[in-house]
């Protein structure tokens, strides 16, 4: 009666949504649509399923970046593309790590960079990421979500006023500029967050 | 402090959104203005601790979703495993009742015995003394169970041929499958048992279906979804503009409003909430229950912005219930009272940015406060007045 399935989408789709800042029911698409593939190859080649599980979701973050930044070709398949991030993302740990990573022949007509954009701060700082979340747990769920779809999601107000109640772009475009200023004053509020303005 | 005007301008230079000239400028002024450099950086800084935010979020869904995942692989496995127990042990009872028919039945032959009887409400209670083990003690209360949730066993008859066959298979798995769980621990049972919330009743073949197969492993997986919170996401009502909605974007769980109905809302259904405190039950596709989790709504601060001159005023729409109520509005700066309005009838009431006097106001912030006539406070927020 309760039974969930991950529901299926076409690549159009889950462009789509994630330019509307939905994600979890494709996030579970693609868990399903990659993971196992992906887990499976990197396991073959010397991984572990936690280091599958930890590439696959560098990978599909890297695949969100460029749907955002509007560089994805819509031309690729979705899943193609996230398992090839995920492939090289792979290869790379590997040859970091001096694991042999069987048929080095994988690495053929890879033409995606897999560089990320460079945010400021490393998602793989720990403490800096335990910071993070407090920093937005006190700006509140509600800026939190609105600043997202801004910032992140690059979401038009008017979108952003549809998506979270408000009456209009202007009333959202309020909104945003009072969680910004929010955000930033907890930023110089708090002394190890704003050293990294100097780091 | 930086203005509104100041922000947007340093959002479009961090965005690539200026024209070459423009940017130029601004390039020209920061390198003059120390202020506005810092200025830039500290909004740099707080785009990255969104992104990064954004990021983590993302990590965690999936790593949530990876759980998901495992955890039902190994109920499947387990499922599986206990199949192929039941399947041998139910083997074995055919065996022995094949060779008991060449041998005059003993009646102490406690497998036999389960699986021939039509207990009554009598041999019920008899079959208390003569638990197997722990884990039919159990089921045995689950059975027993009239109170809270139990609208399986409501009226029913809780023991039948098909249920006492079950019970000679289902006693031993579980037994081999909850770990020396202590016997005293039924509370769990009772309190998420599942199909507890489905207010049809149930024939008798659901119930055996629910105990025998849906409710494999149900006590640690149960427990296990106890204190999980349901993510949500809502959206706070403007008094007399916008309702208070909530959506559920974790999809470990179907939703039911415990105090409203019981309509299951699943997730991404966006579902309008009064205010108030409303409890939110989570259940997983095992039935299991999370702990109602209690959601307070109330009216949020909203902060408009009208421009007379253009004919941009602020709508209220005011139902039956919410009217009578006293609209006040005062000045920011000096706190002075410029507009009170008393709403008496339900529908659409429209403020223009005018004073009580019927003049209009200048430009500049506002702060208006709703009230009951008794006093009692309903909400506050800004109005902006654009001329």
């Amino acid at each position: 009666m309760f039974k969930k399935r991950a529901k299926k989408y076409t690549d159009q789709q889950i462009i789509e949504e994630i330019l509307k800042g939905n994600s979890d029911q494709v996030l579970r698409y693609l868990y399903t649509a990659v993971q196992p593939k992906l887990s499976n190859w990197i396991k073959r080649n010397n991984g572990s399923e936690d280091e599958a599980q930890d590439i696959f979701q560098d990978a599909v973050l890297s695949f969100y970046e460029y749907v955002l930044q509007g560089k994805f070709d819509a031309s690729k398949s979705v899943d193609g593309f996230i398992f090839t991030i995920g492939r090289n993302k792979w290869i790379n740990r590997a040859k970091q790590k001096s694991k042999i990573v069987s048929g080095a022949d994988f690495i053929e007509n890879i033409e995606i960079e897999t560089e990320e954009r460079g945010f400021e701060i490393s998602a793989e700082n720990n403490n800096s990421n335990q910071k993070i979340e407090a920093l937005l747990t006190q700006l509140g769920e509600r800026c939190k979500e609105l600043l997202t779809m801004s910032i992140f999601y690059n979401m038009k107000m008017v979108e952003i006023a549809e998506s979270m109640g408000f009456k209009g772009a202007d009333a959202a475009k309020t909104k945003n500029y009072k969680c910004k200023k929010r955000l930033m004053k907890l930023i110089k509020e708090d002394d190890s967050v704003k050293s990294w303005l100097y780091a | 402090m930086i203005d509104f005007n100041r922000h947007i301008e340093i959002e479009n230079y961090i965005q690539g959104k200026l024209t070459p000239e423009k940017r130029s400028v601004f390039e020209a002024k920061m390198a003059s203005d120390k202020h506005l450099r810092e200025e830039v950086e500290l909004q740099k800084l707080a785009n990255s601790v969104i992104a990064t935010g954004a990021k983590l979020d993302i990590k965690n869904q999936l790593q949530n979703i990876h759980s998901d995942y495992k955890k039902g692989k190994a109920n499947n496995r387990n499922f599986k495993l206990l199949t192929v127990i039941g399947a041998i042990l139910l083997g074995i009872t055919y065996m022995i009742s094949l060779f008991g028919e060449e041998e005059p039945k003993k009646e102490d032959n406690p497998v036999i015995e389960k699986t021939i009887n039509v207990p009554n409400d009598n041999t019920q209670k008899e079959n208390k003394e003569n638990y197997q083990n722990e884990s039919d003690h159990a089921l045995q209360q689950i059975n027993d169970s009239k109170a809270t949730d139990s609208p399986i066993s409501k009226g029913k008859p809780t023991n039948k041929t098909p249920g006492a066959i079950r019970d000679s298979v289902t006693s031993v798995d579980w037994g081999s499958f909850t770990g020396g769980r202590d016997s005293t621990d039924t509370s769990i049972i009772n309190s998420y048992r599942p199909g507890g919330l489905t207010d049809s009743p149930r024939n008798d073949n659901d119930t055996v279906k629910t105990s025998g197969t849906d409710n494999e492993g149900a006590f640690n997986l149960c427990k296990e979804i106890e204190d999980l919170k349901p993510k949500y996401s809502m959206t706070q009502p403007c008094f007399g503009k916008t309702k208070g909605t909530i959506s559920f974007n974790d999809s470990r769980f179907e939703y039911f409003q415990t105090n409203l109905n019981n309509e299951p809302y699943t997730n991404f259904d966006e579902v309008e909430v009064p205010t108030g405190s409303i409890f939110i039950t989570g259940i997983d596709d095992k039935n299991c229950k999370t702990k109602p989790l209690k959601v307070d709504v109330k009216y949020d601060d909203c902060t408009y912005s009208i421009q007379p001159s253009n004919m941009q005023f602020l709508e209220f729409s005011f139902n039956e219930d919410e009217v009578p109520v006293i609209f006040t509005l005062r000045s920011a700066r000096s706190g002075f009272e410029v507009y009170k309005q008393i709403i008496e009838f339900a529908g659409d009431f429209t403020y223009e940015g005018i004073a009580t006097d019927g003049s209009q106001l200048p430009m500049g912030n506002y702060v208006y406060l709703v009230t009951k006539p008794s006093g009692e406070f309903i909400t506050k927020g800004q109005i902006t007045i654009v001329r």
